[in-house]
């Protein structure tokens, strides 16, 4: 399940077209487009922006993952849809709450697929968040599935020594994880001071004027992409309150 | 020394809180463009000597320094670790911990950005250093896409952007396959055939490293037992006991030695050793 | 007896596990090798039940995996996966070794004296109160060994149990793999090390993309070009040296028989000029 998940948010180089623009071009849409499927309970309406969304999925080459991303949600999307349903016994709306929450899923889900942790750094650089800060939350996002799969395999090995969280009381299950939480912090600790050490082998920290590899700027076609896209977006959230 | 790159002078060094010292008294000189291989049992103060080599100790691991560690004419314990990373480049046991970018050549250009290299000198450097290592294919990847070999290769061009002198690789084949350790090998004496680079391994395994290096650094207990040509210290029985992977072949050539049937030079492999054969058949 | 019947798994991201796997492993030593990625692990992990099959059945001594829970099955098959020192937590090495015992249910004065005897047989008694932490990179593995051994299961699982580990410390693992082979257990050892497999002349299987390449003897599948290329290892170098002296049908599997080799050899030479 947690790999699953992580398939669908996790950043995989592709020669997508959304690549092509600036990433901060796709915060903006992504905003836009998680804003506007948050906004309409309308059956129709919900349904044409889950659409929008699936096409843009297909456009950014990432529509296999999105669509994981989608029966992952959907799990979740008629649990809500069902509790509305329960609320205002009405169908319709109920499916339409259901699609908005795909939507949002599958609009942060493209998000995510098409912008590596990289560029949404330059994106925070852009809007000078601290190189410390930055870092920081690269290197969280980067060792999240590595620390997921440490914990797994701690998991794992007690298990074989024929730990079994399941059985007993509370009391009983709650010293049933010290096998897993000692290791496991002492492992967090062992990879940080990895990491420290490597950091200050690479002479982090030790210079103030420090470059960058990459600086954003939007080009052309950057400029083209939100000359057409501005308005088309006004008119949606147009549409989407108005009617 | 005209040539000497690395030298150790009367070092010693215990960390802080620590009772007894990680290094007792270490004399070593390290020449320029040598291939050096460490090796030790665990525990033997390998880590600590490289940490004494590129500025991580004093400069973030405090504790007590006796004598001195002079790396390319620069004092290590004066000097700043920026100074000390463009001469010396670790590359650690786990590339897992020293990969942090999501692009392989954003993670290489790390180093680069960390002591302010301007933008059109960095993009230079990073693809030099992808060229040395054979690994553009791997450009745009994240790291969760590579392979352990991959990602060893990644760590060492990160530190090969930074055109460090001396490179220092601790057990760096230790979580590989054979069949990656040896091309991982190869590469690396490319790379010291290329820039004529002083390179230092720490090793557990012989097999892989033995056959590219110059000499061994045998240590134990925090401090340094023996120092000689590669084929010199195989050969010696104190080797044996210490735990130093010796390769098969050379035991065999050991023991054929003790049954009195003398083949000359130490081989490292097989080929070696049927030259030896060869040789003694048709003498 | 562990036996694979038809057995077929795919990972949740839709990556293939293994396929279409049928074997039996017995008593003796068996070793897996394979490149990463080509399903080692997802197998052995079959053995304790950490994975049920999606098609076909695993057996462990008769008994059907999928009907029992990982803590029946890994009272039978012991696994110690690579890295195990990190699963170390106890305050003392002795509470570490009781850990596994106690979940299995030992009486109190039973793990008592398993306690006492594995200690003794690993040489661990003077550490018995101590911290794992203490111990070094080699009496961790030790200890690691001591804790799966204490509950004496059927097989042992090993995984990668070399790495990281001085030439004196491998031989140990390789002297108590022995042991346990003499004592009629079942050792399954995932490998990379060939030199210290090519010492316990195993049974080799041969893994690539989850699926079953070659199985035999060590001498027949080392010698196998394809099968070396696949799984990304290098010949022993005593094969390879029986390889260039042409007594590849009958290589060398230790090195007393390649020096009694080349001894007669030597001394047979007519060209030989004596010594």
């Amino acid at each position: 399940m947690l790999g699953w998940i992580l398939e669908a948010f996790l950043f995989t180089y592709s020669n997508s077209p959304l690549r092509i623009l600036d990433p901060r071009i796709r915060v903006l849409l992504t905003i836009e487009l998680f804003t506007l499927s948050a906004l309409p309970n309308v059956f129709v309406k919900a349904a044409i922006l889950l659409a929008m969304v699936l096409i843009l999925g297909m456009i950014g080459n990432v529509f296999s993952k999105l669509l994981k991303a989608m029966i992952f949600a959907g799990i979740f999307s008629i649990i809500i849809g069902a509790i509305d349903f329960y609320v205002n016994t009405d169908p319709i709306r109920a499916l339409g709450v259901s699609m908005r929450f795909l939507g949002i899923v599958g609009s942060l889900s493209i998000f995510f697929l098409t912008t590596s942790p990289d560029e949404l750094g330059y994106v925070m650089k852009r809007f000078r968040v601290h190189r410390d800060i930055i870092f920081a939350f690269l290197t969280a996002m980067r060792f999240v599935p590595v620390l997921l799969l440490d914990i797994s395999q701690i998991i794992d090995a007690q298990r074989s020594r024929g730990l079994e969280i399941q059985k007993g009381n509370i009391v009983r299950r709650v010293n049933k994880l010290f096998p897993l939480v000692v290791p496991m912090v002492s492992l967090v600790l062992e990879r940080s001071n990895h990491l420290a050490e490597a950091m200050e082998s690479r002479a982090y920290g030790s210079v103030k004027q420090v470059s960058s590899f990459k600086e954003l700027r939007f080009r052309p076609v950057d400029r083209i992409f939100l000359a057409i896209s501005t308005p088309l977006m006004v008119l949606a959230f147009y549409f989407v309150l108005k009617f | 020394m005209e040539n000497e790159i690395i030298s150790f002078i009367d070092y010693s060094f215990a960390y802080q809180n620590s009772g007894q010292r990680a290094l007792e008294n270490i004399n070593l000189s390290i020449k320029r463009g040598e291939i050096v291989v460490i090796v030790g049992p665990t525990g033997c103060g390998k880590s600590t000597l490289l940490r004494s080599i590129n500025g991580l100790i004093p400069h973030m691991f405090q504790g007590e320094i006796k004598g001195s560690v002079t790396v390319d004419g620069l004092l290590v314990q004066e000097s700043p670790v920026n100074e000390l990373s463009k001469r010396v480049g670790l590359v650690f046991q786990n590339p897992e911990n020293q990969i942090f970018m999501f692009t392989v050549e954003r993670d290489i250009a790390f180093g680069l950005e960390n002591t302010g290299v301007p933008r059109l000198e960095m993009k230079k450097r990073v693809d030099e250093a992808i060229e040395s290592l054979g690994i553009g294919h791997l450009r745009y990847k994240p790291p969760y896409e590579l392979s352990d070999g991959e990602k060893h290769r990644v760590a060492i061009a990160g530190v090969l952007a930074m055109k460090p002198d001396i490179l220092v690789l601790d057990e760096p084949t230790s979580l590989l396959d054979p069949r990656s350790a040896m091309d991982l090998m190869k590469t690396i004496e490319g790379l010291h055939k290329k820039f004529g680079m002083t390179i230092l391994i720490v090793e557990h395994r012989l097999e892989f490293s033995a056959v590219i290096a110059n000499r061994i650094v045998v240590m134990n207990k925090g401090k340094i037992v023996s120092t000689g040509p590669v084929r010199e210290i195989l050969a010696a029985e104190e080797s044996l006991k210490l735990g130093v992977g010796i390769p098969p072949i050379t035991r065999l050539h050991m023991a054929l030695k003790d049954g009195g049937i003398e083949l000359g030079q130490t081989p490292i492999t097989p080929k070696e050793f049927m030259q030896n054969v060869r040789g003694k058949l048709h003498d | 007896m562990i036996s694979f019947q038809s057995v077929g798994f795919v990972f949740q991201n839709g990556t293939r596990g293994l396929h279409d796997v049928t074997l039996e492993i017995g008593e003796g030593i068996t070793a897996i090798i394979g490149a990463n990625g080509a399903g080692k692990t997802t197998l052995v992990r079959h053995m304790n039940g950490l994975l049920v099959p999606k098609l076909g059945n695993v057996f462990v001594n008769g008994q059907n995996t999928r009907d029992a829970t990982v803590a029946q099955l890994s009272r039978m098959v012991g696994i110690l996966f690579q890295n195990s020192e990190r699963q170390l937590f106890s305050n003392t090495v002795e509470e570490e070794i009781s850990y596994g015992l106690k979940n299995f249910g030992l009486r109190d004065d039973q793990i008592g004296a398993k306690v006492d005897e594995v200690l003794s047989f690993f040489d661990l008694s003077d550490y018995r109160g101590k911290s794992p932490l203490t111990l070094s990179g080699g009496e961790k593995k030790m200890l690691c060994l001591a804790v799966v051994l204490a509950w004496e299961p059927d097989f042992l699982v090993l995984d990668e149990p070399t790495i990281g580990q001085d030439s004196i410390n491998k031989e140990r693992i390789e002297a108590l793999v022995r042991r346990l082979a003499s004592k009629r257990k079942g050792i399954i050892i995932i490998s990379h090390d060939v030199e210290f497999l090519w010492n316990l002349q195993p049974r080799v299987i041969a893994m690539s993309n989850g699926s079953i390449l070659a199985d035999g003897k060590a001498s027949h599948i080392f010698s196998k070009r394809r099968i070396i290329q696949k799984t990304r290892i290098v010949r022993p170098q005593l094969l390879e040296l029986s390889t260039i002296l042409e007594t590849v049908s009958n290589p060398f599997s230790s090195q007393d028989q390649a020096v009694n080799y080349l001894k007669d050899l030597m001394n047979k030479s007519p060209l030989k000029t004596s010594a």
